[in-house]
């Protein structure tokens, strides 16, 4: 199976970086999207045929809690899980208080890391 | 704000530059104005407010751009990105610092956006002069960081 992955950071080196992590790890894409803020990011979640949602949480015009409060008011985009992936200091709290929220990762991060919280989520043997 | 040592800022540091960018980080004696110097801040507030300084250099930021995106240091992509990801340094180095000094789940710090500006050889010297600042030397190149309470 092969899954389609949003990634929204205000970095474009961490999502370079969170990229080639998931390119790195063999997970199958069909499409790794990006997003440079949660506004964005709702955009392209409108459109349809995201699996999962990779953010970060402190993002100029709109944060990841924000962007995930949103998906969860909005019937497309409400299944979609969202792993916070941060530097934030609270975000394990964060996470684990807001709906939608399946998994936390603090930056910097490993390519290791990735693969298992996207495992984890997604729950697949062939992820 | 007392409650977080300087040794816990260069720690987080040495572990962000080495997990992320594979580069080595040491004591050095002083840090020289380098070719490309830049000055970054990153404030906070919370149980205590306060301000991460960074002195460095734009070739610190190309290598680890470099280092992080597998291309060598002169790609368009290293310098392209370089700046960003001197500043995600910033926030990362931050966030790990004040997540390991938040003492309870009801601490909670918001954290700014980093700022990163430009400054000339003079400026740095001043700054390095005046602010406290720890030189360290990263794989032969210049850095130096500062924590400082702002209340």
């Amino acid at each position: 199976m092969s899954y389609s992955i949003l990634i929204v950071d205000d970095s474009a080196t961490t999502r370079a970086i969170i990229k080639r992590s998931i390119q790195l790890t063999q997970i199958a894409t069909d499409r790794l999207g990006e997003a440079a803020d949660g506004r964005q990011a709702l955009q392209l979640l409108a459109q349809g045929g995201f699996d999962l949602v990779l953010a970060d949480l402190n993002m100029p015009a709109m944060g990841g809690m924000e962007m995930t409060r949103r998906m969860q008011a909005n019937p497309i985009t409400r299944d979609i899980p969202v792993v916070i992936i941060s530097a934030e200091p609270n975000a394990e709290k964060f996470a684990h208080d807001q709906a939608g929220v399946r998994g936390c990762l603090r930056k910097p991060f490993t390519p290791e890391a990735i693969r298992n919280l996207i495992t984890q989520v997604l729950g697949g043997a062939d992820v | 704000m007392s409650e977080i040592a300087m040794d816990a800022v260069i720690e987080k540091l040495i572990e962000a530059l080495e997990q992320m960018a594979f580069l080595s980080v040491g004591p050095a004696e002083q840090a020289a104005a380098p070719a490309s110097p830049l000055y970054l801040s990153l404030d906070f507030s919370g149980p205590w407010w306060g301000r991460l300084g960074l002195l460095t250099d734009q070739g610190v930021g190309a290598i680890m751009a470099s280092n992080m995106l597998a291309t060598g240091p002169d790609a368009p992509e290293a310098l392209l990105y370089a700046r960003d990801a001197l500043r995600e340094l910033l926030n990362i180095v931050c966030g790990a610092l004040l997540h390991d000094h938040a003492s309870c789940a009801t601490q909670t710090f918001a954290v700014g956006i980093p700022r990163l500006k430009s400054i000339t050889a003079e400026q740095w010297n001043h700054i390095l002069a005046d602010g406290n600042f720890i030189p360290l030397d990263a794989d032969g190149l210049a850095l130096a960081i500062r924590l400082k309470e702002l209340v």
